[in-house]
């Protein structure tokens, strides 16, 4: 079941891969940037996947994955709120601050940080919503029609998911295996969602020719 | 794995999933009410931006008006008063000539033509006379001139237009009654005036009409809609083959002086 979820994450990913390609033309910051963070994202899927395989621990890469995906997350952010760069990057830090204050606490490599991903995807969660309400409040366009608000929407339900999903994860791992691991499949459903939007996003843009 | 360890899970993806829909929800209202906001503002700018184009047209169109009329009172004017003594002096030195006496006739005719025309294209003289007696004495000209009776019915109180509507609605009247003049065959005319609720002005004449959906629009039929919207007046003519032929001039709500 495990893998099979991972298998159908890197072809989600895959596929917004390949929109984004085609999207490539629509041109911008923004649809660099959100490539460069897809093809870490595909990197890291397919390194933990044959990790996992191997039978070794790959907590440590998405402890990491999760403070570079923060940072690419935030310039995006940036790119679509350039009014509130400041506050961007305080909770940039405070996200980054949030994981290393975990890793010291536990100081063990190969346990997942779950407090800190949870603020990070808390203050991810925070972002998406401020620029789909923007996005809602200034596009003078269909929403649905806007690439941005797909992109973003995708984000929200993903980390939105997390920080419940996650949170019960780190108070169920002790007392119920089998349920943690249902719970990690919901968040790996939400990322094949998430990635499908982001691939839409892309779809979107290369037919509008433009980036909203 | 028992139901009650089951529903913590399952509450809160509910609550996530009701939450994310009354997210998008909201995100769809408020990009409605924006797209909605972003039209009217479009519409609004629209209307502003054509009626900044009308005001332009109708200022050039009065420049013009009063250039000519400044031009028919001070230089043609001046040239035909002093044919005109010229031809006095000939008339006092000479045999009388009965047909001096006509070319002086016609003169003092094209001299008061002339002075009438000039005065009536030149705006700054509505500041010394209303609409109403311009139009009153513009139809005992036409009933003076023409075989024609004019008949002026002036409903309540008129309001005043302002001087460059004024001289444009005052020349479309005289285009409207010669027009009846020239092919109408008409022996009578109707003009009404009525500020009741907008200013409203009326001509009417018993001709021999025309068939509305006949007749191909140009000249007047044309022209006088156009010059009417300059001013921020609606132009209708209502015409049936044998039944005459009625104009009518209704000023726009909002256009008022």
């Amino acid at each position: 079941m495990a893998l099979l979820l991972s298998l159908s994450l890197i072809i989600a990913m895959l596929i917004a891969l390949i929109c984004w390609a085609g999207a490539r033309r629509a041109g911008g910051s923004f649809i660099k940037w959100s490539g460069a963070l897809l093809i870490c994202a595909l990197v890291v899927e397919v390194i933990a996947l044959v990790l996992r395989s191997c039978g070794l621990h790959n907590t440590l890469l998405y402890n990491i994955f999760t403070c570079i995906e923060l940072l690419f997350f935030l310039r995006l952010v940036k790119v679509m709120v350039p009014d509130r760069k400041r506050a961007v990057t305080m909770s940039g830090a405070v996200g980054l601050i949030a994981m290393a204050v975990n890793y010291v606490r536990y100081k063990e490599p190969d346990f997942l940080l779950t407090e800190g991903i949870i603020i990070v995807a808390a203050i991810m969660t925070g972002w998406s919503m401020v620029v789909l309400w923007r996005a809602a409040q200034h596009s003078e366009r269909p929403l649905i029609r806007t690439p941005s608000f797909w992109f973003y929407m995708g984000a929200m339900v993903y980390f939105g998911g997390i920080v419940p999903f996650v949170g019960m994860m780190f108070y169920l791992y002790q007392n119920d295996r089998h349920l943690t691991a249902l719970l990690y499949g919901i968040i790996n459903v939400l990322a094949v969602l998430r990635y499908l939007l982001t691939a839409w996003a892309y779809r979107l843009a290369r037919a509008q020719r433009m980036w909203e | 794995m028992t139901f009650d360890q089951l529903a913590l899970p399952v509450i809160v993806a509910t609550i996530l999933l009701l939450l994310t829909f009354g997210f998008v929800g909201a995100l769809l209202v408020v990009n409605n009410t924006r797209r909605i906001r972003h039209r009217a503002e479009l519409a609004e700018a629209d209307l502003r931006r054509e009626r900044e184009v009308l005001s332009a047209e109708r200022e050039a169109t009065q420049q013009t008006l009063r250039e000519v009329g400044r031009e028919l009172h001070d230089n043609v004017g001046q040239l035909l008063t002093v044919a005109q003594m010229g031809l006095n002096t000939v008339m006092e030195t000479t045999v009388t000539d009965a047909r001096l006496e006509t070319v002086r006739d016609a003169l003092d005719n094209g001299i008061e033509e002339v002075r009438r025309l000039g005065h009536s294209l030149n705006s700054d003289l509505w500041e010394q006379r209303s609409f109403v007696d311009a139009i009153s004495a513009e139809a005992e000209r036409i009933e003076r001139v023409g075989r024609i009776t004019a008949h002026v019915l002036v409903k309540g109180e008129v309001p005043a237009l302002p001087p460059d509507a004024s001289t444009i609605l005052f020349r479309i009247f005289q285009e409207t009654v010669t027009n009846a003049l020239k092919h109408s065959g008409a022996d009578r005319l109707d003009i009404t005036l009525s500020g009741d609720p907008t200013f409203t002005l009326t001509i009417a004449d018993n001709g021999r009409g025309f068939d509305g959906e006949r007749t191909t629009a140009h000249g007047g039929l044309v022209n006088i809609p156009k010059r009417c919207a300059l001013i921020g007046f609606d132009a209708h003519c209502v015409s049936t083959p044998d039944h005459g032929c009625t104009w009518t001039f209704t000023q726009r709500s909002g256009h008022g002086a």
